[in-house]
């Protein structure tokens, strides 16, 4: 397979990860938003995480002065400032599917271009501010159409080459991002004055969208509790151990010798990384040395994928937004 | 019922007087089964198919380029089989011809020395590469795909209105074309048995991979790429099909590199050697080292590679100088000279201007000929004359004196038609045919080819980028009894 065409499947199921992922941390936020005020600390602490989640605070001080729902949600949506607001994303799916258009099957391309223009379509155009319920409706479609990508590619796609290049995309944005997460809400701590062991994790839970499969298994939403099920639950598709347990079978299936080179270039890491997980104990470590480890488990997350793109020659990134 | 209209002064593809045509008779028929409602629908669904798939094409303007779907027209141009035979004769003929000429102009041209084309004409060509000169091509062959356009006159006669040599494109829209049709107006096809367009691909994959380079080894089988410009190309559907269809990788100038006079792709694996690229980008770009040293879309020292012998690049560099508007008055000529047989197709009068008495002739007959430049295409800096305002005319004359060889002049032809259905109503539009030519050791002609209609009322440029679109191409089978009579044999025989 040619370096830039695995490379755009690569980032082609980043970026829609990413897409699925934001519109869902997005829907979250705007529903929540109709039950707090304001002026209530919780509601800008809560809009301040999703804008580091999804982008990045700082960024969007440059462009604007202070944090207001509607710019935020044209920031997060649909600025060109911003190159991971949705419409961004969305379009380096496309354009990365147009790149990989014989690779992947047909309907995946036209699902994904089909969905695009309708974009264009009826959003952009739109004069703004645009309801909550148009935006609402948008996002869900936004997560409606990442499922169907889902199942189709499950369910047609041959397992080879372009497969595993996706899923290798899909698996590592998501730990990241799930990493990411966890990260913020801790930031976010540090400010408050309860201690950590008090704090709650719904918030997180409902971004990471864990909510669901957390409550079947727990009855409290401790936020030290819901960390570790983010990390370790061997279950839950996000946790970032189910996320690497996926790499690991990506890179079994990419090269079948377990003694290459590149298998070992790339499995080493990952194991140490897997181990590290395990044996994290949130218990008795202070707040700082939480945040300091989760910061390296990101690092090494990023440091990861640079690896796999030297091993497999992968180029830059073709169509970034 | 709906109304349609009188073929008038027009030889028109359907209509004789307001009758349809014999082999026209049955589609005519169907279509009075629908409603204009019912036709409506079914055109906003093949467009809204075409858009769905990405079959676009990009038009360049002040903001950048659009994408935009070549409208379709769901009236097919339907030609009969004994006429379709003589168009398949003249097709390879042509082809053959030119390629005899184009391996002339780059070794021993004799058919200057013989007189029989003045040699300044290819001197003048800025496609004409002296770099080309004595390199020996796969196959002697220059032609891969040949693109060639025809018209009808008003007593539908076909005249070849243009060769294109260099990278013809469309082709993918000749099979889409026929898919939609297939799926929105399953209808029309019952009571026709039409040339079916399946195995073409096939036909292509091995004129394809016969181009094996000199200098490749015997026993390995050649390895093929199409090299694009490039998903912003105007043209790049057309090239993802093809990869898809012929089974080779799609590729871009920056996947390849030249090593040691060999040329690679570069793989998830490292690099891997190539024999034969189908490139889809202009002679110009290919080689930086060689040609325009701005070239962002070619590959260093693929040239050098070629000359080597390494690599088969089709269509051959330097076609270029075969297909322009000048030389293009020559090609009954070059039929007579290589292949001592009369020409089948005829060619479209045209005088050459660079001539003192012709071009005093052209200038003043101006009102009744087309004037085009010989290096442009797609419709551009072309007068047609009857259409033409006072002011135009001064332009083009001040052109023509300032720098005559650049320009030709021909006879306006009335432009056959076919009706169109477009907004709810049925019109007659004017139409051309671009027919395929694909050659390796044998030459295939693909069955029919893209129909092009000027779909703006009234005009005559068919060209998708000035409101041009495109029909399927239904080419009819010899007779019906044939496959009744050979299926009996069948059952006779206890073969089945």
């Amino acid at each position: 397979m040619l370096s830039r065409v695995a490379d755009a499947l690569y980032w082609m199921a980043r970026y829609s990860e990413r897409s699925q992922t934001n519109a869902h941390i997005l829907q979250v936020q705007l529903l929540n938003m109709l039950e707090q005020s304001g002026k209530e600390n919780e509601y800008i602490d809560h809009w301040e995480a999703v804008l580091n989640i999804c982008a990045s605070k700082e960024e969007y001080l440059s462009f604007y002065e202070s944090i207001r729902v509607n710019p935020l949600i044209e920031y997060l949506l649909f600025s060109n400032n911003n190159c991971n607001a949705l419409h961004a994303t969305l379009r380096a799916v496309r354009e990365n599917a147009r790149i990989t258009r014989d690779s992947i099957p047909i309907e995946l391309w036209e699902l994904q271009n089909a969905f695009y223009l309708s974009l264009q379509q009826d959003m952009l155009e739109r004069e703004r501010p645009i309801p909550l319920i148009v935006l609402n409706s948008f996002l869900q479609n936004v997560r409606k159409t990442s499922l169907t990508v889902t199942g189709l590619i499950e369910g047609s796609m041959d397992r080879d080459l372009p497969f595993y290049f996706m899923q290798v995309g899909k698996w590592l944005e998501r730990v990241e991002k799930t990493i990411r997460m966890a990260l913020i809400i801790l930031e976010q701590h540090k400010e408050i004055a309860i201690s950590l062991k008090e704090a709650d994790g719904s918030f997180l839970l409902d971004l990471s969208e864990a909510t669901e499969s957390y409550l079947r298994k727990h009855c409290q939403t401790n936020l030290l509790y819901v960390m570790q099920y983010l990390l370790q639950d061997k279950h839950f598709p996000r946790s970032v151990m189910f996320c690497l347990k996926k790499l690991e079978e990506a890179f079994i299936c990419l090269d079948s010798d377990p003694l290459s080179a590149r298998f070992l270039a790339l499995h080493t890491p990952l194991k140490s990384l897997l181990f590290a997980v395990m044996n994290v104990d949130l218990w008795n470590i202070t707040l700082e040395e939480t945040i300091l480890l989760m910061e390296e488990r990101l690092c090494q997350c990023i440091d990861f994928g640079n690896t796999f793109s030297t091993i497999y020659h992968l180029y830059e990134p073709s169509v970034q937004p | 019922m709906m109304k349609f209209y009188e073929s008038g002064m027009f030889f028109d593809e359907m209509f004789e007087g307001n009758q349809p045509k014999p082999h026209y008779r049955s589609f005519h028929h169907k279509l009075h089964a629908f409603t204009k409602e019912q036709l409506d629908e079914k055109y906003q669904q093949a467009q809204s198919t075409f858009l769905k798939q990405g079959i676009t094409f990009t038009v360049y303007g002040a903001q950048g380029g659009t994408e935009r779907t070549m409208p379709f027209d769901f009236i097919p141009i339907i030609i009969p089989y004994e006429q379709w035979e003589v168009i398949e004769a003249g097709m390879k003929q042509r082809v053959k011809a030119l390629n005899c000429f184009l391996h002339d102009v780059y070794h021993e041209q004799c058919i200057f020395e013989d007189g029989l084309i003045p040699k300044q004409l290819i001197e003048n060509n800025r496609y004409y590469y002296k770099e080309m000169l004595g390199i020996k091509v796969p196959i002697d062959n220059h032609i891969f795909l040949a693109g060639i356009d025809l018209i009808r006159d008003e007593h539908g006669v076909y005249y070849v209105l243009e060769d294109n040599l260099r990278n013809p494109s469309g082709i993918s829209y000749v099979f889409q074309n026929r898919s939609v049709m297939k799926e929105v107006y399953p209808e029309f096809f019952s009571k026709h048995t039409i040339q079916s367009l399946d195995k073409q691909m096939a036909f292509m994959k091995k004129a394809l991979l016969a181009h094996r380079p000199p200098s490749m080894n015997q026993d390995r089988e050649p390895k093929a790429v199409l090299l694009t410009a490039g998903m912003y190309n105007s043209a790049y559907y057309d090239h993802v099909f093809l990869a898809q269809q012929l089974n080779i990788q799609l590729v871009e100038g920056r996947d390849l590199v030249v090593r040691d006079n060999k040329v690679y792709k570069k793989t998830i694996y490292g690099l891997e050697q190539i024999d034969i690229i189908y490139r889809r980008i202009d002679d110009d770009f290919l080689d930086p080292v060689v040609f325009r040293e701005d070239s962002l879309l070619g590959v260093p020292h693929i040239m050098a590679a070629y000359k080597a012998g390494n690599i088969a690049i089709l269509n051959a560099v330097g076609n270029g100088v075969a297909d322009d508007k000048a030389m293009y008055a020559y090609v009954p000529d070059m039929i007579r000279y290589y292949l001592k047989e009369e020409p089948i197709l005829r060619n479209v009068e045209t005088y050459h201007l660079a001539d003192d008495r012709q071009r005093g002739w052209v200038l003043e007959h101006m009102r009744e000929l087309v004037i085009k430049n010989v290096s442009a295409s797609g419709g551009y800096d072309m007068l047609v004359g009857p259409h033409a305002s006072d002011e135009e005319l001064a332009i083009f004359k001040e052109k023509i004196l300032e720098n005559p060889v650049q320009y030709i002049a021909q006879p306006t032809i009335s432009l056959s038609r076919a009706p169109a259905f477009q907004d709810g109503r049925f019109y007659p539009c004017h139409v051309d045919l671009r027919v395929y030519v694909m050659k390796g050791e044998d030459t295939y002609v693909l069955p029919g080819g893209l129909s092009r209609v000027a779909l703006k009322e009234g005009s005559l440029v068919v060209n998708s980028s000035q409101g041009g679109g495109a029909k399927d191409t239904w080419i009819l089978k010899e007779e019906l009894q044939y496959a009744k009579s050979s299926s009996r044999c069948t059952i006779l025989d206890g073969t089945i």
